[in-house]
């Protein structure tokens, strides 16, 4: 409870642990040699209240769950006449969007966010909202294309869920991307699988040597 | 030099307890591999035998109000926390239930049952921070405090209802609440 009061405005993995292997990646522009046969990536959209005070907090997330868009409550300013605002967000090829800033690659789709009150005039921030992306492979940094040009954001990557995060004071096209780095080799895959397994083989050769230094039953 | 009949408690339970740290820290990220690591730390908390130790023996009505208020804690965490959006899927879900388990068995059963005889704050504290510290690599420094606590939570019922179910139960219940 006290650590969640430390970080109330960002998004937070409670113990959550995302063993399952993910589903695979899905690209607006699929690379060269995909392993199986690309799906396209899917928009999302959804509406939220404005109350007095601004909008509702809430999660909006593309239908395959590659991006979502986290706004805490009041994140929206209130509008006159409106009553809710629509968050839209789709998948974009970055390359279309722009090149990659010198000495990084992008790691997998952009997203284009944007929201509208329902009187249709575009949507004013109040406090900064978290762009949330997937990334297919390794990623490091959040960018966001504003005034023409990539722009760094803090980024925080939870490599569990293959996912990176940061805050943002406007809405825009956003984009995961890394520092062009050699892929891991074996070792990553093998050596937890290594240690888990002597660590059986070791739970095994304690349980034998207890069994054959118990004492024999007297007759 | 180690007396032969401790051979077992002295280094072979520590080993497969820092083996089990070590593959659940580097575990990949969200790869199948990762299932094979906590299904065999989950293999090495259920097989390991454990000092002698007394535990409580409380009755259900004591084990029920445990993890109770263990899901209520998790529950009003997630209230005022915002969870990041994860597909919910069949296998996730099944994965995050057989994770929880694993993880239980092997930090409150061997873990804490190899603590214990040091004393129940060492054990549920000891416990608590190896859980903490093999998270970090995957989900950031920052989760450590969290998932500190969240041990600490987990120790309290292990020790209080005399078994790992109750903080199995409890874990399992708040990784769905991480995802609905």
């Amino acid at each position: 409870m006290a650590g969640t009061l430390v970080w109330p405005a960002v998004p937070l993995k409670i113990l959550y642990e995302g063993e399952a292997p993910p589903l695979p990646y899905r690209w607006v522009h699929p690379p060269a040699n995909l392993p199986e046969p690309n799906q396209p990536p899917t928009p999302g959209s959804g509406t939220i209240a404005l109350t007095p005070a601004g909008s509702q907090s809430a999660s909006v997330l593309t239908d395959d769950g590659q991006a979502a868009l986290i706004l805490r409550f009041g994140a929206i300013a209130p509008h006159a006449g409106a009553s809710s605002v629509t968050v839209r967000i789709t998948p974009l090829d970055p390359a279309t969007v722009s090149a990659p800033p010198s000495g990084l690659r992008f790691d997998g789709n952009a997203y284009r966010m944007e929201a509208t009150y329902n009187t249709g005039d575009p949507i004013a921030l109040l406090t900064s909202v978290t762009p949330v992306l997937r990334y297919p492979k390794h990623a490091t940094m959040l960018l966001r294309f504003s005034s023409a040009r990539w722009t760094s954001l803090e980024t925080h990557v939870v490599g569990g869920s293959l996912q990176l995060f940061g805050p943002s004071d406007r809405l825009g096209v956003f984009v995961a991307a890394t520092p062009p780095t050699p892929a891991p080799g074996p070792w990553a895959t093998y050596a937890p699988v290594a240690a888990a397994a002597a660590g059986v083989l070791a739970t095994l050769a304690a349980l034998i040597l207890l069994r054959r230094r118990r004492p024999s039953p007297r007759r | 030099m180690i007396a032969r009949g401790h051979f077992v408690p002295f280094l072979l339970l520590p080993a497969a307890i820092l083996l089990g740290c070590v593959a659940l820290a580097i575990r990949p990220a969200a790869l199948g591999s990762a299932s094979f690591v906590v299904v065999a730390v989950g293999t090495i908390g259920a097989l390991a035998p454990l000092p002698a130790h007394r535990d409580l023996h409380p009755g259900p009505v004591r084990v029920f109000a445990a993890v109770t208020l263990g899901v209520l804690a998790f529950a009003a965490a997630r209230a005022i926390t915002t969870p990041l959006p994860v597909p919910v899927t069949t296998l996730t879900v099944g994965a995050t239930i057989v994770a929880a388990v694993a993880e239980e068995i092997f930090f409150r059963r061997l873990v804490y049952g190899w603590l214990a005889s040091a004393g129940e704050a060492v054990a549920i504290i000891g416990a608590a921070v190896l859980f903490a510290a093999v998270h970090v690599p995957a989900y950031g420094a920052r989760v450590f405090p969290l998932d500190l606590a969240a041990g600490i939570i987990f120790g309290w019922q292990r020790w209080a209802a005399g078994g790992w179910v109750a903080p199995a139960l409890t874990h399992a219940a708040a990784n769905m609440l991480q995802l609905f």
